[in-house]
């Protein structure tokens, strides 16, 4: 078996454990209560997963690539911050700004810029990514602060339709992450620039000696990745009405989590954008799902910890009984 | 030799600031020591900042941005920098301890606003809302919108790593407890975020559609909540049959305008200027050797609703200007 093909079994052997979590998890809520299962509900959860989903689908390049974006939820606020300073105009009596179109264009450009900004660091400063993106996870956020003055923004018009449209009865952002997750999976596995940045995540130092142009390649994923958080910014935006100091907060760890739980390797090299988006699915289930069944504040951590615990040890514990196969293949052979 | 003089200018400068102060107010600086910063922070600052320059003294601000160690280093380089008080609001209720016995222990009062520290021996004084009058108050609000009727509620919850959330939690719980037509239906952690709150309010009106009220103990959440009901057709004024009762507490002007838009029931307002100028004067005190008693205050919220709005609007600080 050749190494990429190992590669591509361990991460359909993530992905099918993730499944089967999955559908453990929903098995279980169902039996707590009714609603889980409903048409609604199940709306509801791909609606509230479409942030991460997106996200993830971003990071998953850039992890691919070797990479990490601790910035990717400060490019969301960041972002919308410049948006809605670029396209919005306050209107006092109402305590909210209203927005028009411009919006998009100028919130998703701010995004690829800062996102191509942190690999242009990366690259040219000779930077490792955990710090440099660290970094700007502070300095963006810091900026967005500085254009909003920490204000709660409550905003009107255009910004609102992405998050809260519908197209046959689901949310736009449903379509849009299930888009990008296509979209996302033909670039990377299908193209020869996903094929590169797997190949740069692999071995960074063979990328470079067969001549590929890794600094491209990373200004690449990370834009890809500032994009993305754009995109999930714009929803969360649009959904909750405003841009508030506290907007993509944290969002870098649930993003990381979705990415990882989904088998992309922190090491770069192995990715599945099926796996991210399963992995998002995950979080937002284990969330709602406590919710709807009325569970213990204080127990929200412990589930979710636990629910992750057993998806990674799913994996592990599928490769051992693997390797034990082989091994025990190999014995009789002898 | 710029270098050299520069180097010695800024020691004489920190040598000076930190020689023992004179009594006179216009020598005195405080540092300031935020845990965020959030539009109820921004608030808060604008009030300490005005209680600070109606005291002629002078400030020094630094935001912790929601970690404890960062903020017990902004508050050692403050000590060292020969501050004459802290005003804090601790990220963490546990590390605040450590830091203010450290801070009064290198002779520097330390004083905790908003966010009480879980050992209140442990600061020279204490001066914040009182989170659990303000939650009884939501509680009993909630028994008498219900009428002895069954109550279906959603309780979303701050942040449960600190005072404020686990007390506006924990007393409006109690408060509800003896009525047994109110059924909590969900309690749901949000960490203060209001896309969290978004969330937890569409889960439980899935969940729930005769849902009858909802406590956001926070203004930041309305926003979340009323996207959540506009988009089921539940978002009207109260009064009409399918309003759900809201109350929430903070006092923010987006608070004022939606109880002025009769979108909530009931808005308790924190009392935010007067802590701002109780605890700038506990901390000049202090710095001058006053004795502080008592030792903590706990200020109860400001209810208002739609009915009395105007005439309380002079009280409630996001209702002015």
């Amino acid at each position: 078996m050749t190494a990429r093909r190992r590669r591509l079994s361990r991460s359909a052997a993530q992905v099918w454990s993730l499944v089967a979590v999955l559908l453990l998890v929903s098995i279980g809520f169902s039996s707590l209560t009714d609603r889980f299962a409903d048409v609604d509900n199940l709306r509801n959860v791909l609606l509230q997963a479409a942030p991460t989903t997106i996200g993830a689908i971003g990071m998953t390049f850039v992890i691919a690539a070797r990479g990490i974006d601790l910035s990717i939820g400060s490019i969301a606020n960041l972002a919308l911050a410049l948006a809605i300073v670029a396209a919005g105009t306050r209107v006092e009596a109402e305590l909210a700004t209203n927005t028009v179109w411009l919006v998009y264009p100028v919130a998703l450009l701010a995004g690829v810029l800062l996102g191509a900004l942190n690999a242009v660091a990366i690259v040219s400063l000779r930077l490792s990514a955990l710090i440099t993106t660290l970094g700007t996870l502070t300095l963006y956020r810091g900026l967005g602060l500085h254009l909003t003055s920490a204000s709660l923004i409550a905003v009107r018009g255009p910004v609102l339709a992405f998050g809260r449209t519908l197209l046959f009865g689901v949310g736009l952002p449903v379509w849009a992450a299930l888009l990008l997750a296509i979209v996302g999976w033909v670039v990377l596995s299908q193209t020869p620039a996903g094929r590169q940045i797997l190949a740069l995540g692999g071995s960074p130092r063979s990328a470079v000696e067969t001549g590929l142009r890794t600094g491209r390649l990373l200004v690449l994923a990370y834009a890809i990745s500032g994009l993305c958080g754009a995109i999930a910014g714009l929803i969360m935006v649009g959904r909750v009405g405003m841009v508030n100091p506290d907007l993509g907060f944290g969002m870098e760890f649930t993003v990381i989590t979705a990415v990882v739980l989904g088998g992309t390797s922190l090491f770069g090299g192995r990715a599945s954008i099926l796996g991210a988006v399963l992995g998002s699915l995950l979080l937002a289930t284990i969330d709602n799902g406590m919710t709807l069944i009325g569970a213990n504040p204080y127990s929200y951590d412990v589930v979710r910890g636990l629910i992750l615990l057993v998806a990674v040890s799913a994996d592990a514990i599928s490769a051992y009984l693997r390797g034990r196969r082989s091994a025990v293949i190999a014995e009789l052979r002898l | 030799m710029q270098k050299t003089l520069a180097t010695i200018g800024l020691a004489a400068l920190l040598g000076a600031a930190a020689l023992p102060g004179p009594a006179s107010a216009k020598d005195l600086v405080i540092g300031v020591s935020f845990d965020k910063i959030e539009p109820f922070r921004v608030a808060e600052q604008k009030a300490l900042t005005d209680a600070i320059a109606a005291a002629h003294a002078k400030q020094v601000f630094a935001n912790a941005d929601k970690d404890a160690q960062r903020q017990a280093s902004q508050v050692d380089t403050m000590v060292s920098q020969g501050v004459s008080a802290i005003v804090a609001i601790p990220w963490d209720i546990e590390a605040a301890n450590d830091l203010a016995r450290s801070t009064i222990a290198a002779g520097i009062p330390f004083v905790s606003l908003d966010q009480a520290p879980s050992d209140l021996k442990s600061v020279t004084y204490h001066v914040g809302g009182d989170p659990c009058a303000d939650g009884k108050v939501a509680g009993e609000f909630f028994v008498k919108a219900a009428a002895g009727k069954p109550f279906k509620l959603l309780e979303l919850q701050g942040g449960l790593a600190n005072d404020n959330g686990i007390r506006r939690s924990k007393c409006m719980d109690d408060a509800v407890k003896a009525a047994s037509n109110i059924t909590i239906v969900a309690q749901v952690p949000t960490d203060w975020n209001p896309q969290k709150a978004l969330a937890g309010t569409e889960d439980s009106l899935q969940a729930h559609p005769d849902l009858a009220g909802i406590y956001a103990p926070w203004n930041d959440a309305l926003q979340g909540v009323f996207a959540v009901l506009k988009e089921k057709n539940r978002l009207v004024p109260v009064g009409d049959p399918k309003h759900i009762v809201i109350v929430s507490i903070d006092g923010t002007p987006l608070g004022c305008k939606a109880v002025k838009d009769k979108l909530i029931d009931l808005e308790i307002a924190t009392p935010l200027p007067e802590m701002a100028r109780r605890a700038v004067a506990a901390a000049i005190k202090a710095s001058q050797g006053g004795k502080i008693d008592p030792q903590a205050e706990f200020l109860p919220g400001i209810p208002y609703g739609p009915g009395d709005v105007d005439q309380m609007a002079s009280k409630i600080w996001g209702c002015q200007g």
